[in-house]
């Protein structure tokens, strides 16, 4: 119960630091959202980094659920998919949601990789 | 996406983190209890996603959330802290060649999430009136 309690008010605290952060790097935009790209992709690598480092633990699971989850997001890449498609612009559309889905997908087996090669050893 | 602002001032941009912070911190926790409550991830991950972006069409059309610092908390802040990538990328980690429905899951998240969101849109519109 009460590591139930801590577990809800770590993610709270977290998820909202990662949402912050993702308001930052949206701010970088362009022809794509890049700033949200870079939110998905760092989200990713550091979700994967947590699960190889901390296993089944509740520091993995508040920097995963919390953390990663906060500052990735999957609903602004619906939204912008959603402003690309019906302004016309189907190529930017799709180059879009295969970036955002894909290179974030990248980014943990890359990471995967690293660990599972033993270049980074985990803790404990 | 923001609407157009003017000049940023840094005071600003401080307030407007801390909206964000406090609607990401909400829907992350509202996404720990969907994930909590289930243990089938696809399925998880499936409802967070879908709601999260048909809210987030809600919050981009219904006139109730025109005001900047509601985007903020529930655009921003709750819609992109209950929904997640990150999750999708670890699904494929852990699905991969267990269950390889992964690829074609995460497809048919990123084509019905545009779907939810366009209804949101839709759904806002009307209750607007």
């Amino acid at each position: 119960m009460i590591e139930n309690l801590s577990l809800f008010a770590l993610v709270a605290v977290l998820g909202g630091l990662g949402a912050a952060l993702r308001y930052f790097f949206s701010l970088w935009q362009g022809k794509l959202p890049w700033g949200i790209l870079m939110a998905n992709i760092l989200a990713a690598t550091v979700a994967t980094a947590a699960l190889f480092a901390f296993g089944d633990s509740l520091a993995s699971k508040v920097v995963v659920v919390g953390f990663a989850g906060g500052l990735s997001t999957f609903s602004s890449v619906s939204a912008q998919n959603f402003d690309f498609f019906t302004g016309g612009k189907i190529n930017r559309t799709l180059v879009n949601a295969m970036l955002q889905i894909g290179l974030p997908i990248l980014a943990t087996i890359a990471v995967a990789v690293v660990y599972l090669a033993g270049i980074i050893r985990p803790i404990g | 996406m923001s609407s157009a602002p003017g000049e940023r001032q840094p005071g600003d941009l401080r307030m407007s983190a801390a909206l964000v912070f406090a609607g990401g911190a909400l829907g992350s926790v509202l996404r720990l209890a969907m994930s909590e409550a289930t243990p089938n991830t696809f399925l998880s991950l499936a409802v967070v996603n879908l709601l999260g972006s048909l809210a987030l069409g809600v919050v981009n059309s219904h006139s109730f959330f025109a005001k900047p610092s509601r985007q903020l908390v529930w655009g921003a802040g709750f819609c992109g802290g209950f929904t997640t990538m990150s999750g999708l990328s670890l699904l494929a980690l852990e699905q991969f060649g267990v269950n390889n429905i992964w690829p074609a899951f995460i497809g048919f998240s990123a084509l019905a999430g545009v779907l939810f969101y366009w209804l949101g849109k839709i759904l806002g519109k009307r209750l607007s009136r």
